[in-house]
């Protein structure tokens, strides 16, 4: 059975924890919910697809050991990332091997929308939803931004995470991901420039 | 004076403060002049926008797999 529960009726993190600390399964359910894929998806930039699951959820057991630490300095949600970053870590050194990182994010080059001299190849036009809310209102954006979200390649997905919806800074970034600054820069900008050209694509052909 | 393709390139370091003076400048500069680029900066911050505004929009699904793990962690901690 799957339910829904809508994200206003979120409790806070302190709530969270103390759900979980007294053991209350419902505090499980929305925890996991709300931060294993997050989770899982920092392991895989991290590791790779192999390790990431197990990885995610030893950081849980870890998280779930150290919970009365917890001290809301951060939210839970980077709590859980810098654990399971970290678990990541300490797993690839074991591995003592690269493992398949990302491994398209070089050559994933999108399609050359400017002419030889360097111009847009096409005009770029004002979108007609033009706001945010107009935007998601939009179920089939609104699905199309969240599938091609899911399907970013896990490095860029993570920075795209962490910067943008968590709001860490690029150095920190670079810390958890073990990556360097000019690459966070290019994979935050491959993540963005996706999303925005599949919403140009759907505004184009509206 | 900046190409079209080099602002697509510097867009997010631009919306992210993250250029130097002198590049910001000639960024500006560029964007004063064409509009296409003008459109497409105000596409990547609404882009930018809706991503920060998607997981409040979305409903969280707790289906059996969610349950099953929240089920083992939560046995695990009452080991503890």
């Amino acid at each position: 059975m799957t339910d829904q529960l809508q994200r206003q009726d979120f409790i806070n993190d302190a709530a969270l924890v103390e759900g979980m600390l007294d053991g209350d399964s419902a505090s499980f359910e929305m925890a996991v919910a709300l931060y294993h894929p997050t989770m899982v998806n920092i392991a895989k930039a991290i590791i790779g697809e192999a390790f990431a699951e197990e990885i995610a959820q030893d950081a849980w057991i870890s998280a779930i050991r150290s919970l009365t630490e917890f001290a809301g300095r951060s939210s839970l949600r980077t709590w859980l990332i810098q654990i399971t970053a970290n678990a990541a870590k300490t797993r690839l050194r074991r591995e003592k091997r690269q493992v398949s990182l990302d491994e398209n994010w070089q050559t994933n080059e999108m399609e050359d929308r400017f002419d030889h001299s360097g111009h847009w190849g096409e005009p770029v036009s004002q979108w007609d939803l033009e706001t945010p809310e107009a935007i998601l209102a939009n179920s089939e954006l609104s699905d199309i931004i969240s599938q091609t979200f899911e399907q970013l390649p896990p490095q860029q997905q993570a920075v795209l995470t962490l910067y943008d919806l968590e709001g860490e800074s690029m150095s920190d970034i670079c810390n958890i991901l073990d990556i360097s600054a000019s690459n966070a820069r290019v994979l935050l900008h491959r993540a963005r420039s996706t999303i925005q050209q599949k919403i140009a694509q759907y505004q184009d052909h509206f | 004076m900046l190409k079209c393709r080099e602002i697509e390139q510097m867009a997010s370091d631009y919306l992210n403060k993250d250029l130097s003076f002198q590049q910001r400048m000639a960024f500006k500069m560029h964007l004063f002049l064409c509009h296409n680029c003008r459109n497409y900066i105000r596409q990547l911050k609404t882009t930018i926008s809706s991503v920060q505004l998607m997981p409040a929009k979305q409903s969280v699904v707790i289906d059996d797999k969610v349950k099953d793990l929240a089920k083992q962690l939560r046995e695990h901690a009452s080991k503890q």
